[in-house]
């Protein structure tokens, strides 16, 4: 989704949503504060556990806050000095206390349906996993868990995503699934964060955010303020493909990547080439 | 814990164990709550009206079938101690059901429920986040009010139960969007393909490719996605055809 309007109207715009994430996290604070209230009255566990799960709440929606005032911040230079526009992933990253991060959404059958990065090499480390389908990011939505990698790990786990990897200059990836309840959307990877639980903590609350608020939630902006790349001339060039050589979709995507791949270029400007007649593959 | 607590936190347990067994079947964690709340404070029956996020359709269970049927037509009469403690938000304790007052309030709830054999009926308020979604009402004899241990710790009952529904419908609602948003993308990406094959199977411009795609749809009431799907599967080969 994106904002229409001035650039000046949109940052006005996250502002509003900020607010309200706020009062949202202000609404569970008090409510936090009656349960521990209640539960020093009358002892026992009860209201206890619920003062967690509203302070879990609270601070989710606090979390969001931060997020979209960050990507308000941004937005507002933005419309005072041009440029390039802001990325809402920016703020993803150093909520996470990461030098980079990406966000995958999967379909049902885990198959990559978009993507969202902070800069260049986490941009081209997503997209390794989305040409090589092998990664951290694919490894945390399979098993639902954190997935943390260094170093030599990462060669010796994913014998293609992990030089190629440490070619970008990653050392140190942190891959949480976006999930709540039974689904599970997507992923979030955190580069360069300390390996440490703090780190996991941080980043798996991040991923919560993203997960019920900022791509669920009532007021969801799934699209990330245009930040999303929904690969939509990667799957043109597949349909074009498929004519060509007379194959099926799934097929002809995959030589989509395996170019990509061999000539070491970003497959969105491989499909470009496709699209535009440039290419042809086969 | 005195043991009426822990029995109220094995309830607790109950209910939040259900929700997440299957998130989105609220019929049986009110049927829970009912039957939790009548063992509990060992009324005669329960009854409880839930409004998931304050809006119709009013959902109702209870303790047995003529309770179950004494629910949904309260909430359709909007009448009776559950409805005003679900719309005023305040807790009606230990109500005589058949005197005066009540069926002047009550004339069609009243006389249902003393011809059930209940004398006496506490109704408390669910609470949501922003304010009640449903109340839960308490069936005692005639001659046998809730005890004063039961009266403190039934409004603690009804607290909890509030926020366990309101949890529950706020992971079912997740669940909803996790998959229209599945959806979206998923149209996307077959919309995207689709206009790849027609492109390159009619030598056109992705737009005329699109427009044509879209022109199918139209004139024949499809959805885009839908007739995208059949072109990324090999079928309409009609489509955009001389």
């Amino acid at each position: 989704m994106t904002l229409g309007g001035s650039s000046a109207e949109q940052a006005a715009a996250v502002w509003q949503r900020a607010a309200r994430a706020r009062e949202r996290a202000d609404r569970e604070l008090r409510l936090v504060r009656e349960c521990e209230d209640l539960a020093r009255e009358r002892g026992g566990d009860l209201h206890v556990r619920l003062a967690h799960i509203h302070q879990a709440s609270a601070r989710r929606h606090e979390l969001t806050a931060q997020l979209l005032e960050s990507h308000a911040r941004r937005a507002a230079r933005w419309a005072d000095t041009g440029g390039r526009p802001p990325l809402f992933m920016t703020g993803v990253a150093e909520a996470c206390g990461a030098d980079s991060a990406a966000v995958t959404l999967v379909d049902i059958d885990r198959n990559q349906i978009a993507a969202a990065s902070s800069d260049e090499p986490s941009r081209a480390a997503q997209e390794l996993e989305y040409i090589l389908g092998e990664g951290p990011a694919r490894d945390a939505v399979r098993n639902r868990c954190a997935v943390v990698a260094s170093g030599g790990v990462l060669a010796g786990r994913w014998p293609g995503y992990g030089p190629a990897a440490e070619g970008l200059g990653i050392g140190h990836v942190l891959a949480v699934p976006l999930q709540s309840a039974d689904s599970c959307i997507g992923a979030l990877a955190a580069f360069g964060v300390r390996s440490d639980a703090a780190s996991t903590t941080t980043v798996t609350q991040v991923a919560d955010s993203l997960t019920r608020n900022v791509f669920l939630g009532a007021d969801a902006v799934p699209g990330l303020f245009g930040g999303i790349d929904y690969r939509a001339e990667v799957h043109q060039a597949a349909g074009m493909v498929a004519v060509q050589l007379g194959c099926r979709i799934p097929d002809a995507l995959e030589l989509v990547k395996v170019r990509a791949f061999a000539d070491s270029r970003p497959i969105g400007d491989i499909a470009q080439d496709i699209v535009q007649g440039r290419l042809r593959l086969g | 814990m005195t043991l009426r607590e822990q029995e109220v936190a094995a309830v607790f347990a109950e209910l939040t164990g259900g929700a997440a067994r299957d998130p989105l079947d609220t019929q049986a964690l009110l049927a829970t709550l009912a039957e939790g709340g009548r063992r509990l404070f060992h009324a005669r029956g329960a009854k409880v009206a839930y409004v998931p996020g304050g809006h119709s359709p009013v959902l109702t269970d209870g303790t047995d079938p003529s309770l179950g049927s004494l629910a949904a037509d309260a909430a359709r009469w909007e009448e009776g101690a559950g409805y005003d403690a679900r719309t005023t938000g305040c807790a009606l304790v230990d109500v005589d059901v058949a005197a005066r007052s009540a069926r002047l309030r009550w004339p069609r709830w009243s006389p249902r429920a003393t011809a059930l054999g209940f004398g006496r009926a506490t109704a408390l308020p669910l609470q949501g986040r922003s304010g009640q979604v449903g109340a839960l009402v308490l069936f005692t004899a005639p001659d046998k009010p809730l005890d004063e241990e039961a009266l403190a710790l039934v409004r603690l009952f009804a607290e909890v139960a509030g926020h366990t529904l309101t949890l529950q419908r706020e992971l079912s609602e997740t669940q909803v969007l996790a998959g229209q948003l599945e959806h979206a993308l998923s149209s996307r990406v077959v919309v995207e393909q689709a206009k790849g094959i027609l492109a390159a199977r009619h030598g056109l411009s992705l737009d005329e490719a699109f427009a044509g795609l879209r022109g199918y749809a139209r004139s024949h009431r499809r959805k885009l996605a839908d007739v995208a799907r059949e072109v990324t599967e090999g079928q309409l080969p009609e489509l955009l055809a001389q």
